[in-house]
């Protein structure tokens, strides 16, 4: 495949997203300052209106239409929230309304993660959502009480959506007067921009840059991480037609995504998350891999930014030159694609009980779980459990086991006790969401069935509502329980109580038994059959631990494990453990092995992580592998190839591959423990970097900088 | 039928085509003083000791029957001249400074290791590689270990340096798939003062193989200032556009690894350092040899 190089004008809007300020909004708002400012004026303002939800309404409109039209210099796409620091009488605003600010009702829970229904976006625009939902309107009766709670969120939904298509003419505008002072050129693309801002995303998009543009406008008004779905899918037919056409090339439509994506980079604050998803199989189980997948990932490597997240889905069908095209891209430091195993995520949401149609159509809904596209409002990753933590809290309570199947059956119990307790928490947290409402109605307008049954987000209107708590730290809990049943129950060389004291202690004066634990004893993802056996008992005991349990809403609990960022911050918090883990260090990363235990190679950690049945975890897993750059060009591509098939064939859920950069060498040397795993290439073979001599490690950095 | 099996490294890539698992057997008959892999020079198991992954428990000081280990003045001092080789004091060092090199194994042990990684081989083209030290010294373990492999169906690759009687190659001419075969160098002289053996039995042998239909892929080892002339990168062309079934040429251009690994086997005299090629040099390297065959020339 020939790779189109990425645009000047892109690399400039690329320069610029690295220059842009970090974004520091609170986590959950998502909400700039100024944002904020206004929501906190517009809900003064609307002191008037009779209940909570549509006080809100008002005041997200009212953000809406004051919000200052942002349009960067080079930018095809727009819609930029304006992160430029306060002005003064803006601060001098902002301290009148803090104390209003404080008083607005908010309910805890998750918020957005799911992917809309752009396609009927581009279908109807949202004149055709306000048609639909007047419609709605006429046929309610407002004597009966369940009509009325209707009508407030069809009246909600109308009062934010005009509010976006003010905005939409704020752009016009701004576009317009940018045009006057700008050379001839820009002139004539801001002109561009206007006109197409004056069509979409109020009509139906015609056009393949409409597309993204109605698309990127309404992603815009939403404070959150609403993912994309599967542009490539729903993209298709206005790429196609534009080529047809002679009013696109695939250049030009490369430089449009390269272009909305950048965008994301100014929306979102560090260490989140937002997707795309490619490839994969239609309803039929076709194979829908086609030109616009290929822009969609050649994008990634313009782009290369931690925004957005782009997932291929990988099937026995997925073309040769879409992996090959993945593995280039990693090879040269990117972190997309994903890559997500289809046919058995498919398998997992079958068993969910989705139609064919839906378990086709799903999207990771930021890192790797997975939802439904435009049908979810699924709480992912609610809460975070942590799994060590939870044992060692039970083993310091408790140790007199008659046998290791005793003290496993005996801490199933405390598991299910604590995902019992969480999973109540979730569900007053729900309660209350559904009291006080909170979730973007402009994003319940592109979510099914909320328009259809007269029900927001907060009031269940989503086909799927399914909750994932996510069990953080398998791998040392799995290495943990081995150790305990070597030294403790077979060996017998220590007893639990005394185990327990060492770690309380953090193995002070005990390193050697730490040595030992992590040198002579076996570890998860060496492909070794005691832990995998053991591995395999746990994730069943995982995938059924919520088992029996209905959400708020009547759905099931799904169970997922992967950690996103939580390994280290639960870590933290986890005294020493029995698989050699000191006190207060990170816990393993998703299914991977414990950080430096997987010294058997890839093969090895692929083995073991695919030992046991991942489609119970749509929740999501992820298994990480680090290479060196020299691992995964030329030649070594193929190998990575076969690495990648033989996970998907195994049932893996999901593998990302780091190629490694110096920074990570220089940490591998000073930390060995954690980077036992690493690969390097040392002219005609490969070893472990950390087991070669710091002469050769100093060596390898030293090279490593040239070919990076 | 046992061997003393020095590694089994698996996601070996650059040992033949595909993801193979390479078997490293103990022994050699040359000598070469850049080997990579001194570990696998000598036949017999051995203690290899990095001072520097010491953290002074001292378990090793009891579990010595020899008092081998000791401590002077803070230093960890290992008397290799007394040392039986029995590795307790491996066992016991949870630093893995000290480790025993060299195991002995089965033929079902090592192809029960082997067959891990299976589902690879048959998405990658991969398989088994046996290499060494030199593994046709362990004849008749390689030759069950190639036997059973086969049965099992797995693509079986030889790694040789060619320096074995030529009847011990025709019995497992049937089950290798591919000769990963070294030249060294192209000078009787020369390689004689580089190996500690003659030149001639190892060209036969390569030709009689070659004869004999065996696939081959040609392995040179290019050393700075020892065999990286022109001359010799001519000869290696000419020599192999003599055959009918070498299928490749590899370069291996020297990388300084065994240098270290000498010093934790208690032969520092292998501490001998070359520098390492240029990336033009190879390009070199690469050139020369390609301008006098046809056949493909790269580096492994």
């Amino acid at each position: 495949m020939k790779l189109i190089p990425a645009s000047d004008r892109v690399v400039r809007l690329r320069a610029a997203a690295l220059r842009a300020p970090v974004l520091t909004c609170p986590i959950r708002s998502f909400r700039p300052e100024r944002v904020s400012l206004l929501f906190c004026e517009g809900w003064a303002a609307a002191a008037n209106i009779p209940t909570l939800t549509l006080r809100r309404a008002h005041a997200e409109a009212y953000v809406l239409r004051n919000m200052p039209p942002v349009i960067n210099s080079d930018e095809l796409i727009v819609g930029c929230p304006d992160f430029s620091p306060l002005t003064e009488d803006e601060i001098r605003r902002s301290k009148k309304v803090a104390r209003a600010g404080h008083a607005i009702p908010g309910a805890g829970g998750l918020s957005s993660h799911m992917a809309l229904d752009f396609e009927k976006l581009l279908t109807v625009g949202v004149n055709g959502l306000i048609k639909e939902i007047k419609e709605r309107q006429a046929s309610l009766n407002l004597n009966m009480p369940e009509h009325i709670v209707k009508d407030e969120f069809y009246q909600g939904c109308l009062v934010e959506l005009e509010g976006l298509l003010t905005a939409v003419g704020r752009h016009v505008e701004q576009a317009r007067l940018l045009a006057q002072s700008a050379s001839p050129e820009r002139a004539s693309e801001l002109e561009q921009i206007a006109v197409i801002l004056e069509h979409v995303p109020a009509k139906p998009a015609r056009t393949f840059r409409e597309a993204l543009q109605s698309i990127r406008f309404y992603l815009f008004t939403l404070w959150g991480l609403f993912q994309m779905g599967r542009p490539d899918q729903y993209l298709l037919p206005y790429y196609q037609a534009d080529l047809a056409a002679g009013r696109l090339t695939p250049e030009s439509a490369l430089e449009l995504i390269d272009c909305f994506s950048f965008l994301y980079s100014y929306q979102l604050p560090t260490a989140t998350s937002i997707g795309l998803m490619v490839g994969g199989r239609d309803k039929n189980g076709g194979n829908v891999a086609n030109e616009l997948t290929r822009l969609f990932l050649q994008s990634i490597g313009h782009v290369r930014m931690a925004y957005p997240s782009i997932g291929l889905c990988v099937h026995r069908e997925t073309p040769d030159d879409l992996l090959d095209l993945s593995i280039k891209l990693l090879s040269e430091g990117c972190s997309y694609p994903g890559l997500f195993n289809d046919e058995f995520i498919t398998k997992g949401l079958l068993k969910l009980g989705l139609p064919e149609e839906d378990a086709q159509n799903y999207t990771h809904s930021c890192c790797v779980e997975i939802t439904p596209c435009a049908k979810s409002g699924i709480w992912i990753s609610s809460p975070y459990h942590n799994l060590p933590g939870i044992l060692m809290e039970f083993l310091c309570e408790r140790s007199d086991f008659a046998s290791f199947d005793d003290l496993l059956s005996a801490y199933r119990c405390r598991l299910r006790e604590k995902v019992e307790a969480a999973a109540l928490r979730q569900n007053l947290l729900q309660l209350e969401r559904s009291r006080l409402g909170g979730e973007s109605l402009l994003a319940a307008c592109l979510v099914h069935d909320c328009l259809k049954i007269g029900r927001s987000l907060d009031q269940g209107g989503a086909v799927y509502n399914y909750i994932c708590p996510t069990f953080v730290g398998m791998a040392n809990m799995v290495d943990a329980l081995i150790a305990i049943n070597l030294l403790v129950f077979k060996e017998k060389e220590i007893t639990l109580t005394e185990l327990v004291r060492i770690l309380k202690d953090d193995y002070k004066g005990h390193e050697p038994l730490r040595r030992r634990i992590i040198a002579k004893l076996p570890h998860y993802g060496n492909n070794e059959p005691l832990t995998d056996q053991l591995a395999q008992k746990i994730t069943d005991m995982l995938a059924h631990i919520s088992d029996g349990l209905k959400t708020f809403r009547g759905a099931t609990l799904v169970p997922s494990l992967f950690s996103y960022l939580e390994h280290e911050r639960l870590g933290q918090q986890t005294m020493a453990t029995p698989d050699g883990r000191p006190a207060g260090f990170p816990l393993a990363d998703s299914v991977g092995a414990v950080q430096g235990r997987d010294k058997t190679g890839p093969t090895a950690a692929i083995l073991s992580a695919t030992c046991w049945d991942h489609t119970p975890f749509i929740g999501g897993t992820a298994l990480n592998l680090k290479f060196g750059k020299s691992q995964m060009s030329g030649e070594a591509a193929a190998k990575i190839k076969a690495l990648i098939k033989t996970f998907m064939k195994r049932g893996g859920f999901e593998m990302q591959i780091n190629c490694v950069d110096r920074a990570t060498l220089l940490k591998a040397c000073e930390n060995p423990e954690n980077y036992g795993d690493l690969l390097v290439r040392i002219g005609g073979y490969s070893d472990y970097f950390t087991r070669l001599s710091p002469k050769m490690q100093a060596e390898i950095i030293a090279r490593t900088e040239h070919t990076l | 039928m046992d061997g003393t099996v020095f590694n089994i490294q698996r996601f070996a890539v650059h040992d033949g085509p595909g993801i193979r698992t390479t078997v490293f057997l103990k022994g050699c008959p040359l000598k070469c003083f850049w080997c990579h892999n001194p570990e696998g020079l000598r036949r017999e198991p051995e203690i290899f000791f990095q001072s520097s992954k010491c953290i002074g428990c001292g378990w090793c000081f009891n579990a010595c029957p020899q008092n081998c280990h000791r401590l002077e003045n803070g230093v960890h001092l290992f008397r290799r001249e007394n040392c039986r080789r029995c590795g307790r004091c491996a066992e016991k060092c949870y630093a893995e400074a000290i480790e025993i090199i060299g195991r002995t194994m089965t033929v079902p042990e090592v192809l029960a290791e082997v067959m891990k990684d299976k589902l690879f081989y048959a998405n990658s083209g991969g398989g088994m590689t046996v290499s060494g030290g030199e593994p046709m010294l362990q004849f008749e373990f390689t030759r069950a270990l190639l036997k059973a492999a086969r049965r099992a169906g797995i693509h079986n690759c030889l790694d040789t340096c060619g320096f074995a009687p030529f009847d011990d190659y025709s019995q497992i001419l049937e089950d290798v798939d591919l000769f990963l075969y070294d030249l060294k160098a192209t000078d009787s002289d020369k390689h004689c003062a580089l190996t500690g053996m003659p030149l001639a039995g190892i060209l036969d042998n390569f030709f009689r193989l070659d004869k004999a239909g065996a696939r081959i892929i040609l392995r040179c080892p290019l050393i700075p200032s020892l065999n990286d002339d022109d001359e010799h990168l001519k000869n290696v062309a000419v020599i192999a556009n003599k055959l009918c079934h070498v299928q490749e040429i590899n370069l291996l251009p020297y990388h300084p690894l065994g240098r270290d690994k000498g010093q934790y086997l208690g032969c520092p005299d292998k501490g001998i350092e070359f520098e390492c090629a240029s990336e033009s040099k190879i390009m070199h390297y690469l050139q020369v040899i390609g301008e006098h065959t046809e056949i493909p020339v790269r580096k492994a």
